[in-house]
């Protein structure tokens, strides 16, 4: 294999235009006429508007039009499916009434000739409202509303007895904050509607859902929508559905017939664009004598919004990690009046194994046995919940390298026993893992007259690396080189592609890829055996194609050359192809973390010094972008441990921390020295590549490792993230 | 009119309103892209350009387009993302870039590539004389840059192989003729001389004065604050001077954090290690010491180690000079004594007498560009154990950076023993009710004040050649 194949991590075919400023991102658009919108967002969490005062704004300069419920044209509910292509989170429309249901929600849109015009006009608007007492957070949630069933809920044997009938048992209850997203690039959007066509710049991690909701909200042909998202500043989760201020755009551009561009400013990253729910969990655990688990159960709850129905699955691992008789998972939810949640980067497991990994030290702990032990003698050797094997699973191996390579058996055990200076030294560990999916993809690729090879498909590049991958899926099924390449993505004029989430767009895309091309390879050869064809009369079956050269009994030619001699400008092949079958097997990927603390007491100041992982995620498609991700997700749950917390005022439900200064994330000084172990066991039964996504599992059970070190060294059990000085110095 | 050079190419734009950004002035009116916004208020370095300014014409400047005054530009010359590469050379920063896979959604890619630009351009000022120097270096260069996706380790190996490959001889760049400062402005005046800045004062006695903009800016971006007029202090050569005197050292009130870095690190090295930590390397750039000390905020970084320096300012303006302790400059919260028309000139910061030590330590959430929860500045005289002419200040624990009067007394002329450490932090209980806001609790506050003064006897009482930590 070369080295521009896969598996070898060539240099990512986007660099350069990254590097030298000539990517362009939704904002970067240069459209002729184009106006600019800014949002005017309320300042009240639940309530009605009474009242807009819009006259000092619509009489400043370079002001265009000011949309609110009141002048907002009427537009449709999208039935939000996923499998329609038609998904939402957050499913009321902007200004659709007068209600008030979160801070941040718009209440209108001035769209101006400039921008600073625009913001400076939505500044002039003052808003009346009826202000009523909003749920700021879940408990205030749960005290006015209960709880609501979730989804994903699991049972098998009876845990409610055997806890009980345990020898050594722990409970607690575990919490995790809303985290906010907050991906570099923020949302945009840029709409027009030439000759009556919607055409969308979007920031998206999904543009065929996008067009789909679209055509449902603007009651549209669906051809006649198009959704464009060629870079992206990345997403994390937030930029899967489409939120308001799109649908907003959208209809300002249709009303003033011009285009129109929105960028939402990071404040409002904080509250119309998705969050990572509040969550609550309860854990149970028991053993029998020897410390075989015989109870676990997970029950959680996590706030959704008061419009829509978000559930964060936080036991989603727990049904099936380790090895038990009597599992109870439960999902719950609470209104609270926040926008609505979303997917944050492995949603569910994230703040699911903070909860269960801390759990299942307390319990080892409890049982007298060390935690790696513990784990490597309860690990499942089949998915249990489903009573299916795994199609692959090495999480022993994971654990059993990466603690060679941390050292684990250098610990003492003892808490606060190791030092260095005035620093006390904290070893913790857990497991990570994340579900494997495939999804239906359709694809499309050209042999060209010119030499080169071309692929298509609406999925994007979120930055994790899709652009290279193709091409290098391309470079080994025809054998041209890298520089002959050619991939577009993210336009949903191309293919139907999946969205860029749940760590599924390498299995779901490459496949398709794969499929188209030797579509097209084919189609080469049947045309060359035609009759005037180079290749006249030979058998299509004794055909040969390699290094993108047709050859038969020494007849050796070019696919260009073959096509040129037929004036043909290319051959192409289609492809689709269908998600996993998930009936025979259980698709996951697996991993463990090894964690180094270092704890001053006296200043309570707390960093992670070393992160150890090994990771299990099938066959690495490219060593240098799956290093990447792994890194990248560690560095966020890094974050996600120490820092990250999105702050709302008790009494008002306003976000507090609206800005990059105060919601703090990991700087380039936070970084602590990583080192990633990556297996490469091809999983063969999942696709033909043999690889599962790798985007989301480094940041599952992070948090976790980072509390059972600091617990190491501190003797403080912290089971509310995030992990602060605060909380360590009361604890102390 | 504003001209200056960008990217190579003369460029000469109607005036821009006083409060607008660079970036804006980049982005919206001239159409150049490259650069990002990520959030407007110089917290995460998407927007990140340099600037050679004419007083300074082969030293590179990382700045945060987003909160630099547009007409700040003047006369310098400017570089973005798009000016680096030569044709379809790209520069070596560039190259090392994508060698390094450096690039994730590359949204903060633009800002990272000309904070190492201006590291790679300035190379000659880093003294190399070891890997650990290096990385500093490349740590201070990227402080104020925020990833969220590589988790960093890609930027730095990028940076650790661009820094150490040889190079040729500096591009041509320098040599680019740099326009004369112009900027004919009526509301935006760059005076460049004393009489030139008194006469703007007499005719805009209330015109807000801009140095970096560091603070003025963001709250001219969050809040929308327009203005009529500003009078611009970065012009001015007597305002940057830094020379030193029979007491001490005199140090204009226009030095940027960046300039103070050398003497700092020279005659006050728990200064200057508090200085790595102010913002980030793009701050320092542009803040201060006169805007750190004026904008009288409670968590400023530097005045309370002026404070228990004992540093006194020396004030002009409409209301004639004056000399002024430091002591008697903060009114109350974010007020001063300074009046309208007036400006901080200098700072007179004594030198260090023989035995005086000065300790300084910032407790703040993340390590690098982030506001100190807490800060403490302690000062003293050790003569084997006692402690004399002891002045303690803190930041973030009362409505100015302010001393602690009790703490002084309480240890002034004796050793701290641990029976004295439990009085010390008794005395600074009953001093302060500190804030309770976003950074950190009231609680938090008070019990981390205490700390450090703990800490300070753990480091008087340190064993000899036990390994002690300088800061947080
Ligand atoms: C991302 C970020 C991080 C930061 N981190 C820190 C930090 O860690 N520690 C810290 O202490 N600060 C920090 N700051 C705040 C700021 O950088 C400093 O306060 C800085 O010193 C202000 O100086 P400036 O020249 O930029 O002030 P400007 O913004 O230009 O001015 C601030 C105020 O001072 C007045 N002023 C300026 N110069 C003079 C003068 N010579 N005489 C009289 N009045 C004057 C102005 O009129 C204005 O009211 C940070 C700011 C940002 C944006
Ligand atoms: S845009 Fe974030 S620092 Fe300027
Ligand atoms: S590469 Fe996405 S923020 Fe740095």
């Amino acid at each position: 294999m070369s080295d521009q194949t896969l598996g070898a991590g060539p240099k990512r075919i986007d660099g350069r235009l990254k590097v030298t400023g000539q990517a362009t991102y939704t904002a970067d658009h240069q459209l002729d006429n184009k106006a600019h919108a800014y949002g005017v967002f309320s300042t009240i969490s639940r309530g009605r508007i009474t009242g807009l005062a819009l006259e000092v704004a619509r009489n400043m300069p370079g002001v265009i039009e000011i949309f609110h419920h009141g002048n907002f044209p009427a537009l449709h509910h999208t039935p939000s499916s996923m499998a329609g292509g038609n998904k939402v989170e957050e499913t009321r429309l902007p200004f659709e009434d007068e209600r008030i249901y979160y801070d941040g929600q718009f209440v209108a849109l001035v769209v101006a000739e400039r921008f600073d015009q625009a913001r400076a006009a939505a500044q002039a608007v003052t808003v009346r409202y009826e202000e009523e007492t909003p749920r700021a957070n879940l408990e205030q949630g749960l005290t006015a509303h209960g709880t609501r069933e979730g989804k994903g809920n699991h049972s098998r044997g009876n845990a409610k007895q055997a806890f009980e009938s345990g020898t050594h048992r722990m409970e607690a209850t575990y919490t995790t904050p809303v985290e906010t997203h907050n991906p570099m690039e923020m949302h945009a959007t840029l709409a027009h509607w030439p000759n009556g066509r919607l055409q969308v710049f979007e920031s998206s991690q999904g543009v065929v859902q996008q067009k789909g909701a679209m055509a449902k909200i603007f009651n549209l042909a669906p051809h006649k929508v198009e959704v464009i998202s060629t870079f992206i500043g990345s997403g994390f989760g937030s930029k899967l559905w489409m939120w308001p201020h799109a649908v907003a755009a959208a209809a300002a551009s249709r009303e003033i017939g011009r285009p129109v561009e929105l960028v939402v400013p990071r404040s409002q990253m904080f509250t119309t664009t998705g969050h990572r729910p509040e969550t609550k969990q309860t854990l149970k655990l028991a053993t029998d004598e020897q410390g075989r688990l015989v109870a676990l159960s997970h029950h959680s709850i996590s706030n959704t919004s008061c419009t829509d129905q978000y559930v964060e699955t936080c036991g989603s691992v727990t049904k099936s990690l380790y090895s038990c008789d009597n599992v109870s998972v439960d999902h719950r939810t609470t209104q609270v009046n926040r926008g609505t949640p979303t997917s944050m980067r492995a949603p569910g497991a994230a703040p699911g194994l903070f909860a269960l990994e801390s759990a299942v030290d307390e319990m080892a702990l409890a049982a007298g046995i060390d935690p790696l032990t513990f784990r490597l003698d309860q690990f499942a050797d089949r998915d249990e919940s489903q009573d299916l094997p795994f199609s692959s699973n090495h999480i022993r191996e994971t654990a059993e390298r990466a603690a060679e390579r941390f050292g684990w058996h250098q610990r003492n055990p003892k808490i606060k026993s190791m030092r260095e200076g005035r620093e006390i030294i904290g070893y913790g560990m857990a497991a990570c893992n994340w579900e494997a999916l495939k999804r239906p993809c359709d694809a499309h690729v050209a042999l060209r007259a010119d030499g080169t090879v071309y692929a298509s498909c609406a999925t994007q590049d979120i930055g994790t690396g899709t652009y290279t991958i193709v091409a290098q899926t391309l470079v080994e099924l025809t054998g041209v080189p890298f520089e002959r390449i050619e991939v577009e993505l993210g336009d949903t004029s191309y293919p139907k592609g999946p969205i860029s989430g749940g760590s599924w767009t390498t299995a779901t895309t490459l496949p398709a890829i794969a499929e188209a091309t030797r579509h097209a390879i084919m189609e080469l050869k049947t045309r060359a055996v035609r009759s005037g064809g180079p290749f006249d009369g030979v058998d299509v079956a004794s055909l040969n194609f390699e290094n993108g050269v047709l050859s038969h009994n020494g007849k050796q030619m070019s696919f260009a050359e073959v096509l040129s001699s037929m004036k043909l400008a290319n051959a192409e092949g289609d492809a689709h192809t269908e998600g996993a079958d998930t009936s025979k097997y259980s698709y996951r990927s697996f991993g463990t973390h090894f964690v180094e603390v270092r704890w001053d007491p006296l200043l309570a100041n707390l960093r992670v010094a070393r992160v150890v992982s090994a990771i299990d995620v099938g066959r690495v498609m490219n060593e240098k972008t799956a290093r990447n991700q792994v890194e990248g997700a560690i560095v966020m749950g890094l974050g996600m441990a120490m820092f990250e917390h999105t702050e709302y005022d008790p009494r008002t439900a306003r976000v507090v921390n609206n800005n990059y200064a105060e919601y703090l994330v990991p700087v380039h000084a936070d970084q602590p020295e990583i080192d990633v172990i990556l297996l490469d066991y091809p999983d063969t039964a999942f696709n033909e590549f043999g690889a599962r996504g790798i985007g989301e599992i480094g940041i599952t059970g992070l948090a976790a490792a980072v509390a059972n070190a600091v617990y190491h060294a501190t003797g403080i059990r912290v089971r509310d993230l995030p992990i602060t000085k605060e909380r360590l110095m009361a604890g102390a | 009119m504003l001209s200056f050079t960008l990217n190579d190419h003369p460029v000469q734009c109607k005036s821009p309103a006083p409060e607008t950004s660079a970036l804006t002035l980049l982005r919206t009116t001239l159409g150049q892209c490259g650069t990002k916004e990520g959030c407007a208020s110089g917290d995460c370095g998407a927007c990140t350009i340099t600037i050679t300014s004419p007083e300074a014409p082969g030293r590179y400047k990382s700045v945060n387009a987003c909160i630099l005054p547009a007409h700040q530009l003047a006369g310098c010359h400017v570089t973005t993302v798009e000016g680096l590469a030569k044709e379809t050379q790209l520069h070596p920063v560039q190259q090392a870039m994508v060698e390094h896979h450096a690039s994730q959604c590359g949204f903060c890619t633009p800002g990272i590539v000309m904070s190492l630009y201006a590291l790679y351009e300035n190379r000659q000022e880093v003294d190399m004389v070891d890997d650990s120097h290096l990385d500093h270096r490349i740590e201070q260069a990227l402080s104020g840059n925020l990833c969220r996706c590589t988790g960093y380790r890609p930027i730095r190996d990028a940076a650790r192989a661009v820094m150490t490959t040889p190079s040729g001889p500096r591009p041509a760049q320098d040599k680019a003729p740099v326009p004369p400062a112009v900027s004919t402005a009526r509301d935006y005046l760059l005076p460049t001389s004393l009489s030139d800045l008194h006469a703007c004062l007499a005719r805009h006695p209330d015109a807000p004065l801009v140095a970096g903009g560091t603070d003025l800016m963001v709250e001219a971006n969050a809040r929308l604050r327009t203005f009529d007029t500003l009078i611009d202090l970065t012009r001015l050569p007597e305002l940057k001077q830094i020379m030193p005197l029979q007491e001490g050292w005199y140090i204009g009130g226009g030095v940027t954090f960046e300039a103070l870095l050398p003497l700092a690190e020279k005659h006050y090295p728990a200064l200057a290690e508090l200085l790595y930590r102010l913002g980030s390397r793009q701050i320092r750039e542009q803040a201060t010491v006169g805007g750190n000390i004026a904008n009288a905020s409670p968590i400023g970084d530097t005045p309370p180690i002026w404070l228990a320096l004992n540093a006194e300012l020396i004030l002009d303006g409409l209301s004639g000079e004056r000399r002024l302790p430091l002591d008697e400059f903060f009114t109350g919260y974010r007020t001063t004594v300074l009046g309208a028309g007036n400006y901080i000139k200098a700072l007179i910061l004594p030198s260090l007498a023989r035995h005086q030590a000065l300790w300084v330590w910032k407790l703040s959430k993340r390590r690098d560009d982030d506001i100190s929860a807490v800060l403490m500045a302690a000062s003293a005289t050790v003569t084997g154990d006692r402690l004399d002419h002891v002045r303690i200040a803190f930041g973030g624990m009362a409505a100015t950076p302010a001393r602690a009067p009790a703490l002084e007394q309480v240890l002034e002329g004796h050793r701290l023993t641990a029976a004295r450490l439990a009085m010390a932090r008794q005395a600074l209980a009953e001093e302060f009710t500190p804030l309770d806001d976003v950074r950190a609790s009231s609680t938090y506050r008070r019990i981390a004040a205490g700390n450090l003064i703990e800490r300070l006897y753990w480091h008087l009482n340190a064993v000899p050649g036990h390994k002690e930590l300088t800061h947080a």
